[in-house]
């Protein structure tokens, strides 16, 4: 009887070698506007494909068998796979763009299936190989490497997401910088609000129904209908001299704000309330026997002791609001969300890739980066 | 229970008001066109009530196929021939929160084609993923003092899983289901922006326009059907406590 | 009966069961004792089959459990451990009620056979069995455990420490009515504890296991007087001697001559007996119905104890 050794890596294979075999690798366009004609896996990479195929049925079979170094392997041959679809990709579209410089490629389903699977076989076997960290880093250095490489030749430059960005690139940047001001403007004035509602929801018992029930009803206001019902209230609002002159209107960034900050409020409010109930209430006691006031308990005790649950709050609202200022550009409040609408009106997929990659990238950044203060802020309060 | 008994009430008052407003849509329009001016000409437009069963059709069949195909692969992660696959799918899970809902139908438009079938599939995988976790969570945190009590008595692996385990991890799933129907009922607005109908129609095209009575007819009923789909199951989920 | 032969359990190089053999016969009370990790809890699950073994034979009541489907099997063999399990979501009549249902019995038996299961262990049918779990003491969830895993009147019970997470006080009353229970039913028990004072006061015979094999398997007297090696000394720490007198009422060893002094009060033990004489250098001691002699104290203490039963 055959005996499957690793289910995940027989699942990863299969999809990737059926993707590889069944479906579009790219599109070719002659121009921006004109539909463009897809093409196969085998047909882009010629006879020297038949090598990547052959690594997907080289996975296949190992995952009926056991061997040695079977992780190490997998490891090297997934960074090998990363490397060879795409450097055999760019190497290839270039005979088929054929000098056009109108003439673009994008990807299809057929990559994105492969890429999927590959980043899970990477992630998943750059854990099992734990103990190799040397392999990890050559693995990881060779793929920066590789990119770094040919960023500075101009092979990525046929294709369509690049094109875009090339086009657009100004704007680019400053619809980056107005979706981060809009996200962490949001973030910290919801912060500002929430906090201190939580703390008096927990202080005052009887408020906490009173707080905490508006603020769940609120997140459950779907996001563009939120949007949408500011938009009358807030030009009335910039119809006043002062807030005129600030740049309030019914369109543009002050409804992005308004309803970006409300739904921070219920993520940072509940951690808030949870945060100072988790406290201990014998550490309390403890303290209070101790002769310390109300206030050096809350100022030692309950704030110290509930911040890296507030803290927490404070990421899900980050991770929340990244993804949710998309909706600004629906509104004309700039952002990503400007290059995925117009996008979506263009029927152009690679402008909505262009707004969509650097959301997906920032939010993994941010993520990263606030879950590791989280574990510092929580090794300084509990060593 | 007292909590329970005033989120019923209000759902119930909830849900007659919104059965009001979509029956009498035109009486509903009148009473908006009475207190906010508008640039449309009155009673031009498809009527409210289409709209919203779009919309209703559209969060009913994709969750139904989303909690049916979310349970089945939760279930399948919990057991012994699929447990393998749980890294793999907190992984995916990880990436999926990184992709906000209007991207992921966006992205799902290009591949799958302007309109329902599109977006309904783009809805699918969107609320997929937090039914899958939390059918595994669920089903993972049932003691394992219990599972094993329920073995040792003679329980086949369907009948601990229809026994015991589904029931007592119930709670939980709801909460996935919970989560996934709101946020569901809240993406299915963006539905419109690709051309696949629903509330949102008519809040994209107030926006557009400018215009307060068309934003408040998509704007209302949609709040109020998250709302009423959010009180009913937590009702539902609180029946489910079973130490207290 | 439980018949075990040779039978090896190994988990990746780790081996908990090795080559055991071991004979459980019908209508006996027996203990498996041993410290932590030695492989006892894990022989309980290989006899239902709750977990497969690498070799060996089990056979109970003469049908090797090869042939049966664990299913069937369980249902035919009680299974009470140590944090109960008591399934939450159902009241405590559906608890009871859950083998005979898996058994198809129909509900007025099964009605009938879980109150008579719920008045055994000592609590009132009609007030228990409309209780949610949740609103049980750990004793009385003990109980239900107890009456539970006898609901289809299995021949067999299988236990598994299942009085370790109750009080001390409760656990004395727990252990003397389970044992009473026992003995009126002659269900054959193995009974898995780390407890030296549990195993002794309950066990027919004890089987002591160390690092997956049995070490000494005898009556607690000749356990504890006759210990195989300093393994089976050092568990009992020689106070092995003391619990066995503990459990012995003075008055059942009482002779017949009359002392003219203060006797013992009339729940006194061998063990109280012993006190005095050490306390008061007496060589006899008085009691409500006579009086016992050094001499004989000393031969209680080497004799079966269960004969007193």
């Amino acid at each position: 009887m055959i005996t499957i050794n690793d289910k995940t890596l027989l699942l990863l294979s299969s999809i990737g070698a059926a993707a590889f075999v069944f479906l579009n690798l790219i599109k070719h366009k002659p121009n921006r506007i004109l539909p463009g004609e897809p093409y196969t896996s085998f047909e882009i990479f010629g006879n020297i494909g038949i090598t990547i195929l052959l690594v997907w049925g080289v996975f296949i079979v190992f995952s009926f068998v056991e061997l040695k170094h079977k992780n190490k392997i997998i490891f090297i041959l997934t960074t090998g796979l990363i490397i060879a679809l795409f450097s055999l990709l760019l190497s290839n579209v270039e005979a088929l763009i054929d000098g056009q410089s109108s003439a673009r490629i994008s990807f299809s389903a057929g990559f994105y299936v492969q890429l999927f699977c590959i980043y899970m076989l990477f992630s998943t076997y750059t854990e099992r190989i734990k103990n190799h960290t040397y392999i990890k880093w050559i693995g990881l250095l060779s793929i920066v490497g590789f990119f770094y490489y040919f960023t500075n030749t101009d092979a990525f430059s046929n294709l369509s997401l690049v094109k875009e960005y090339t086009i657009k690139k100004e704007q680019f940047y400053d619809h980056l910088r107005i979706h981060a001001l809009l996200t962490f403007a949001s973030v910290i004035t919801g912060a500002f609000i929430a906090i201190p509602l939580g703390f008096l929801a927990y202080s005052r018992k009887k408020l906490e129904d009173k707080i905490m029930v508006p603020l769940s009803i609120i997140e459950t206001i779907p996001t563009f209908a939120l949007f949408g019902v500011l938009l009358v209230p807030l030009a009335g609002l910039g119809s006043l001299p002062f807030f005129e002159q600030i740049g309030v209107s019914g369109i543009g960034w002050a409804p992005a704000y308004v309803a970006l900050t409300l739904y921070t409020l219920l993520p940072i409010g509940r951690n808030t309330l949870t945060g100072f109930h988790s406290v201990n209430q014998n550490v309390i006691e403890a303290a209070t026997g101790m002769g310390m006031s109300n206030r050096q308990i809350l100022q030692k005790i309950e704030l110290p002791l509930a911040f890296p649950v507030i803290f927490t709050g404070i990421r899900i609202a980050f991770i929340q609001t990244i993804g949710g200022a998309v909706l600004a550009g629906l509104v004309g409040g700039g952002g990503m969300g400007t290059f995925v609408f117009l996008g979506l009106g263009e029927a152009s997929p690679d402008l909505i890739l262009l707004g969509v990659l650097p959301i997906v990238f920032f939010t993994i950044l941010l993520d990263y980066i606030l879950r590791t203060i989280e574990k510092i802020i929580g090794g300084i309060i509990y060593d | 229970m007292t909590v329970n008994k005033k989120g019923l009430f209000v759902a119930a008052f909830l849900t007659i008001l919104l059965t009001v407003i979509v029956i009498y849509s035109k009486g509903f329009e009148q009473i908006l066109y009475k207190f906010f001016s508008s640039k449309s000409e009155n009673g031009s437009r498809t009527l409210l009530v289409v709209y919203f069963f779009e919309h209703l059709w559209m969060v009913i069949l994709s969750s139904l196929i989303a909690i049916v195909l979310g349970t089945a692969i939760g279930i399948f992660i919990t057991t012994s021939y699929g447990r393998e696959f749980k890294a793999l799918l907190l992984k995916t899970v990880n990436l999926g929160q990184a992709f906000p809902s209007p991207a992921l139908l966006a992205l799902a438009v290009p591949i799958l084609g302007y309109g329902i079938k599109g977006a309904l599939i783009a809805l699918v995988i969107y609320i997929l993923m937090p039914i899958v976790y939390n059918v595994v969570i669920g089903i993972e945190e049932v003691p394992k003092d219990i599972v094993d009590a329920a073995k040792g008595m003679g329980m086949s692996e369907v009948e601990v899983y229809r026994k015991i385990k589904i029931p007592l991890a119930l709670n939980v799933i709801l909460g996935g289901i919970r989560t996934a129907l709101v946020i569901n009922i809240s993406a299915t607005t963006l539905a419109a922006t690709v051309g696949a109908g629903g509330l949102g129609v008519l809040i994209v095209n107030g926006v557009k326009t400018f215009d307060m009575v068309l934003i408040l007819e998509g704007v209302i009923p949609v709040t109020l059907l998250a709302i009423i789909v959010e009180l009913l199951l937590k009702a539902l989920q609180q029946r489910l406590i079973w130490n207290s | 009966m439980i018949n075990i032969e040779h039978v090896t359990k190994k988990y990746g190089d780790f081996t908990a069961v090795n080559d055991l053999s071991l004979t459980v016969e019908s209508s006996e009370f027996l203990v498996i004792l041993g410290p932590s990790g030695c492989g006892k809890s894990t022989l309980l699950r290989l006899i239902n089959k709750m977990i497969e073994r690498n070799d060996g034979v089990i056979t109970v009541n003469g049908e090797n459990i090869d042939d049966l489907k664990g299913v069937q099997l369980r249902k035919t063999i009680g299974y009470v451990i140590q944090n109960i399990g008591l399934f939450p979501h159902m009241n405590v009549y559906k608890n009871i009620a859950t083998v005979p249902r898996l058994l198809k019995w129909n509900e007025d038996t099964i009605a009938k056979r879980v109150s008579d299961m719920l008045a055994l262990v000592g609590l009132e049918p009609t007030i228990y069995q409309v209780k949610t779990p949740a609103q049980l003491s750990g004793g009385e969830a003990q109980r239900i455990g107890v009456a539970r895993a006898m609901a289809s009147d299995p021949e067999i019970l299988l236990m598994d420490e299942p009085f370790g997470a109750v009080d001390p006080i409760n656990r004395l009353r727990l252990q003397k009515e389970f044992r009473k229970i026992q003995r009126k039913l002659k269900k054959t028990v193995v009974f898995v504890t780390h407890d030296t004072d549990e195993a002794l006061l309950l066990a027919d015979r004890i089987c002591i296991m160390n690092k997956g094999e049995i070490v000494q398997v005898d009556t607690p007297e000749n356990i504890v007087l006759h210990p195989k090696n300093d393994f089976v000394k050092d568990f009992f720490k020689e106070e092995g001697i003391l619990t066995i007198l503990s459990r012995k009422p003075a008055v059942d060893y009482a002779e017949p001559f009359e002392l003219d002094e203060n006797p013992l009060h009339q729940d006194a033990t061998m063990r109280d007996v012993l006190l005095t004489m050490l306390t008061t250098g007496q060589e006899r001691v008085s009691l409500i119905n006579g009086s016992i002699s050094w001499d004989a104290l000393l031969q209680i203490a080497g004799s079966d104890v269960h004969d007193s039963e």
